[in-house]
């Protein structure tokens, strides 16, 4: 059975007010499926109510539906469900790594070690941490290909080193990094490891116990639920160590004046009204994702930018940033002599919506030495005309800058 | 929809008016954007309290340089004073306020942004920078 593109955008509201619209956008965010929209406007409307308090019967309910999602996540990414904490989202989720294991353990000359295409959000916390503690923030190149230097990797790698931190899937490259082999050498050392799943969970099948990683993060935004919830993986061996580094309400088991102590892990992360309705549609959106088979979902999102990679390159006068072996549905480019924002706003005004930018990674593009790129990338409702057009329209671009 | 390059910018793109690096000139401003990269040097030459010879260089998108060029044009020879106004109503038309009255029909050039507001920024980039200098000149 292959892939129907098209009636998994049927799913999607905003394509039938929006027609005509070739959505690039993904490694942003998502759109929603109808399913997600539904559920979130049903919990509004009909099963509002605080959790964890009321002893009534709407907030034993809408208890029971925020603890379920966590059954979700683990159903989703090979896990189990008090393993996950629930966080705004993917910054926030390092943010908790950072400040609740990570600084207790960091002292003066030791080191974090980090990719060179990391995300902003998953290097300035740990490059915050560094500065704090007298401690070096280590980063393994990558090469013009896009992809990591494993050599590099190795002899960075060291006893000093306090986490490995890296992202899965590139968001401004597509490249997917080979996280099991980094992890079980990051292991040796005994060595934890932080992968920052932002672009692959809901893309790829994700088996976190497979990959052995010891943190994982993602926001629910990108893989079609609402924005401002995500998830953090903690491995068994971690809890522990995992302290509370964000206080209030709804995470302590007894508080004096003098003193508090905290629930075990995820509740003792997850201080104050956390964002119920975000975590119920989180659980829609993994219901929506568990209807697809990410294999087959994955081969059409590869198959679409490897077209995409392949036009661009014969149209000639287009520089694709990275050829990396492993990829998924994303790629940069610039055009030459067209600046990346008029490339986007040509784009745009076909009713093609790309990105132009850094993407939050501007080491990266200093080292590619550009300021900034286009990037398309795609989703499941993308289709073969969504190339086409882009295509199309670039090479009216280029006539008209002729 | 409204292009956001007609011909005219796509004129000050390709052939920027006094687009040169005056680096012996002493007045100059440099406005940047932060967020893109794009970035353009101001240079003024005054007489009086008025932009005698202006001058820009840099880099950026073709509306943030067409728009500096057209900049460039049209406040050359005008007093402070004058400048100042001018400035105003750029920013103001763009951001559709002035209920469509322009200092010059080449301002019309930026009307697609009356709707598509992405690209704001970019237009109005060396016009604020002009603007602030001039607004610290005051009497
Ligand atoms: C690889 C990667 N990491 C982290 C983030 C940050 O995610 P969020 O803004 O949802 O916290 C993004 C989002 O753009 C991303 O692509």
């Amino acid at each position: 059975m292959s892939f129907d593109a098209l009636s998994v955008k049927a799913q999607f509201p905003i394509f039938h007010r929006y027609p005509d619209l070739v959505y690039l956008d993904s490694a942003a965010t998502s759109q929603k499926p109808a399913s997600v929209i539904k559920v979130l406007s049903d919990f509004y409307s009909f099963e509002n109510a605080n959790i964890h308090r009321g002893v009534y019967d709407l907030s034993a309910k809408a208890t029971d539906k925020y603890e379920e999602v966590r059954e979700k996540l683990a159903a989703a990414f090979n896990a189990n469900a008090n393993d996950f904490a629930y966080c705004s989202g993917t910054t926030e989720g390092i943010n908790l790594v950072v400040n609740g294991y990570l600084l207790p353990h960091l002292e003066k000359g030791d080191e974090v070690l980090i990719t060179a295409m990391e995300h902003h959000a998953n290097l300035i916390p740990w490059q915050q941490a560094c500065e704090k503690k007298g401690a070096k923030l280590s980063i393994i190149p990558v090469k013009p290909s896009g992809e990591i230097d494993m050599e590099a990797f190795e002899n960075k790698l060291s006893k000093k080193t306090k986490m490995l931190a890296m992202v899965h899937i590139s968001n401004t490259l597509g490249t997917i990094n080979p996280v099991k082999i980094l992890t079980q050498k990051a292991h040796d050392l005994g060595v934890p490891v932080l992968l920052d799943a932002a672009q692959s969970a809901g893309h790829l099948p994700l088996d976190l116990q497979d990959l052995q990683v010891d943190f994982a993060v993602f926001s629910a935004h990108k893989l079609f639920g609402p924005t401002g919830i995500g998830a953090l993986y903690c491995s068994e061996n971690f809890k522990d160590q995992l302290k509370a580094s964000k206080f209030g309400g709804g995470s302590i088991k007894e508080v004096s004046f003098e003193k508090t102590s905290w629930m075990a892990f995820p509740h003792g992360l997850e201080a104050g009204t956390p964002h119920i309705a975000g975590v119920v549609g989180m659980g829609a959106a993994l219901d929506f994702i568990a209807t697809l088979d990410l294999e087959e979902s994955f081969a059409h999102e590869h198959a679409l930018v490897t077209q995409l990679r392949q036009e661009l390159d014969a149209l000639g006068g287009i520089k694709i940033f990275g050829n990396p072996s492993e990829y998924a549905g994303i790629v940069s480019f610039e055009v030459d002599g067209v600046h990346p924002h008029d490339v986007a706003s040509f784009l745009s005004e076909a009713d093609i919506a790309v990105r132009a930018g850094h993407h939050c990674t501007q080491p990266l593009l200093e080292r590619m030495q550009v300021p900034a790129t286009t990037r398309a990338s795609f989703s499941i409702y993308n289709t073969e005309k969504d190339v086409e057009r882009l295509v199309a329209t670039l090479k009216d671009l280029k006539e008209f800058w002729e | 929809m409204k292009s956001l390059y007609g011909d005219l910018i796509k004129q000050h793109q390709k052939n920027p008016y006094h687009f040169l690096k005056k680096e012996d000139v002493e007045l100059s401003l440099r406005a940047n954007n932060p967020i893109c990269g794009d970035r353009y040097d101001l240079y003024i030459e005054n007489e009086e309290n008025v932009l005698s010879t202006l001058h820009f260089h840099g880099f950026g998108c073709a509306l943030s340089k067409a728009s500096a060029s057209i900049m460039v044009e049209t406040l050359e020879g005008k007093s402070y004073e004058e400048a100042k106004e001018i400035c105003q109503n750029f920013l103001d038309y763009i951001h559709d306020k002035t209920n469509g009255e322009v200092y010059t029909e080449a301002f019309k050039a930026f009307e697609a942004l009356h709707t598509q507001t992405a690209r704001i920024d970019c237009v109005a980039l060396t016009w604020k920078e002009m603007l602030s200098f001039l607004q610290t000149q005051s009497s």
